[in-house]
């Protein structure tokens, strides 16, 4: 199945967007990812088995795109993260410090809690997305609570 | 509050105020740009050197056509061998309305990467100005043809063409392990247009099949998935480059390296040189820009055409591959951590061939 990239647009802009930034750390990169993603989509015949799938596909390409950007010596956009906490207006200072605390967190952890949190996706979900075996996703996903647990006032809690 | 309803509030407010609003026509607005970043200094430079003798010449644009179009990439000699030109198609799927030919012209693998040259041209002559994917009517023909100091818009107009935009994409790339594809254009006629595309593979196996989805479509600033025209062909490669492999592992360790280096695993091919090193995070310092480059015996960096990013090993070891032109490295080689935003060299280590 196939679904128009205008209505992938509505619906999952903003899943692609978030998973970028998670990676990217700058919205400006993370909208460049978006916008290729969905190019990358435009111009595929691939094939879908149901919604879940496209949005599966349209997550794994967006973050190995972000991935590529980060690395990459011909595009590199530093904006730190202290600058959109004075731009963005959190309703509570925990929603602030929970962001800053998982930006800080190194790649691999992020991008898992990430998934696990954001997307409310299993670990073996995760496992698929990143390439990882199941295991791995299990790690990262402890190691990366324990130290938003360290870092965070409120503390985090593996609920 | 959860902590996972806690997550999406920081992560919606960033999104609610940063995320603009985007469009087809924006979509290739930030395509143009970034294609433009790699080409545009070149195609000048390729009008005057290249493009107006091979088409005087009747020949197609090939890679090493396009390879001289970037100036940090040169072919080595030794690789010239290894490029295919006589690749037979074929033909597995196509619009009903489909108003374009595609073949492949020329094919240039080996285990690691894989260069492909596309043909496209229309079925109906005089009817069409073929422009790549990222382009804009208002763009400069000059961008990626031998036509300069007009915009297509005007061309097509003075000729009364139709603009159409061509992309494509390897649609089988789960199968060869790739990841993302990179793509040049240039036009030798009004509605020839060939595609260059370059890419890193994980399949190593020496004959496999490519399947190459090319698109048209009548530009438009709306357009939407059933204007666009669709022609899929499949062939297959051969991969007859020689591998060889070595190792090396270091003398010793330095801790201003803000990571302790394993080993580096370094394939050759007559195409290039694939450098993996392989290292412990200790500092935790991979994100904020960790990188290396290698270094040759005069004290300088050996030009990089490319990397992989960071990739995860299992055992929470990282590992990161450094692309170079095929270089002939000593038994001793030097390996230099730097921080890819800021440029600040960490330190460098030695390191030697394991016999």
């Amino acid at each position: 199945m196939r679904i128009p990239v205008e209505t992938l647009i509505q619906e999952y802009q903003r899943n692609l967007f978030v998973a970028a930034f998670n990676i990217c750390g700058n919205s400006e990169d993370a909208q460049d990812v978006v916008q290729d993603t969905f190019i990358q989509y435009h111009t595929s015949k691939k094939q879908f088995n149901d919604k879940q799938h496209i949005k599966a596909w349209l997550l794994r390409v967006a973050i190995n795109r972000a991935k590529d950007k980060q690395r990459s010596f011909w595009h590199r956009k530093i904006t730190t993260l202290e600058n959109y906490n004075e731009t963005v207006v959190f309703d509570n200072d925990s929603e602030g410090e929970l962001l800053e605390a998982v930006m800080s967190l190194p790649e691999k952890y992020r991008i898992v809690i990430h998934l696990f949190y954001y997307e409310d996706m299993s670990l073996h979900k995760i496992s698929e997305i990143l390439k990882i075996s199941e295991t791995n996703a299990k790690v990262r996903l402890s190691r990366g609570r324990s130290m938003l647990k360290s870092m965070l006032k409120e503390g985090f809690t593996n609920d | 509050m959860t902590n996972g309803e806690r997550y999406k509030n920081a992560f919606n407010k960033v999104a609610e105020m940063e995320m603009k609003p985007i469009n087809i026509r924006s979509i290739k607005k930030k395509r143009r740009q970034t294609n433009h970043f790699a080409t545009v200094a070149a195609a000048i430079i390729c009008v005057l050197l290249i493009g107006g003798t091979a088409y005087a010449m009747g020949k197609y644009f090939g890679i090493l056509d396009f390879t001289s179009r970037h100036a940090v990439e040169e072919l080595p000699e030794d690789g010239l061998n290894l490029i295919e030109n006589n690749i037979q198609e074929t033909l597995v799927d196509e619009s009903d309305e489909s108003f374009i030919n595609c073949t492949v012209k020329e094919a240039l693998c080996d285990s690691e990467t894989m260069t492909i040259v596309f043909e496209v041209s229309s079925k109906e002559k005089n009817k069409y100005l073929f422009v790549p994917a990222d382009a804009l009517p208002e763009d400069n023909m000059s961008n990626w043809s031998d036509i300069t100091e007009v915009t297509a818009q005007d061309y097509a107009n003075d000729k009364q063409l139709q603009i159409v935009n061509i992309s494509g994409t390897i649609t089988n790339d789960d199968e060869l392990g790739i990841d993302s594809q990179s793509m040049d254009f240039y036009a030798l006629d009004d509605d020839v247009m060939y595609v260059y595309v370059r890419c890193n593979k994980e399949s190593s196996v020496k004959n496999f099949d490519v399947s190459w989805l090319t698109t048209a479509n009548i530009y438009s600033e709306n357009i939407q998935f059933d204007d666009v025209v669709r022609s899929t062909i499949t062939f297959t490669l051969e991969d007859i480059s020689t591998l060889t492999q070595v190792e090396y592992l270091p003398n010793s360790s330095n801790p201003d390296m803000q990571c302790e280096i394993i080993k580096a695993e370094i394939l050759q091919t007559e195409i290039g040189t694939y450098v993996d090193i392989y290292y412990t995070d200790t500092k935790q310092i991979t994100n904020d820009g960790l990188t290396f480059r290698l270094i040759n015996s005069n004290g300088e960096a050996y030009q990089s055409v490319g990397g992989s990013g960071i990739i995860y090993q299992e055992d929470g070891s990282c590992m990161e591959r450094i692309i170079m032109n095929k270089a002939n490295l000593d038994d001793t080689i030097i390996v230099e951590a730097f921080n890819c935003y800021d440029k600040t060299v960490y330190g460098r280590i030695e390191m030697s061939i394991v016999q």
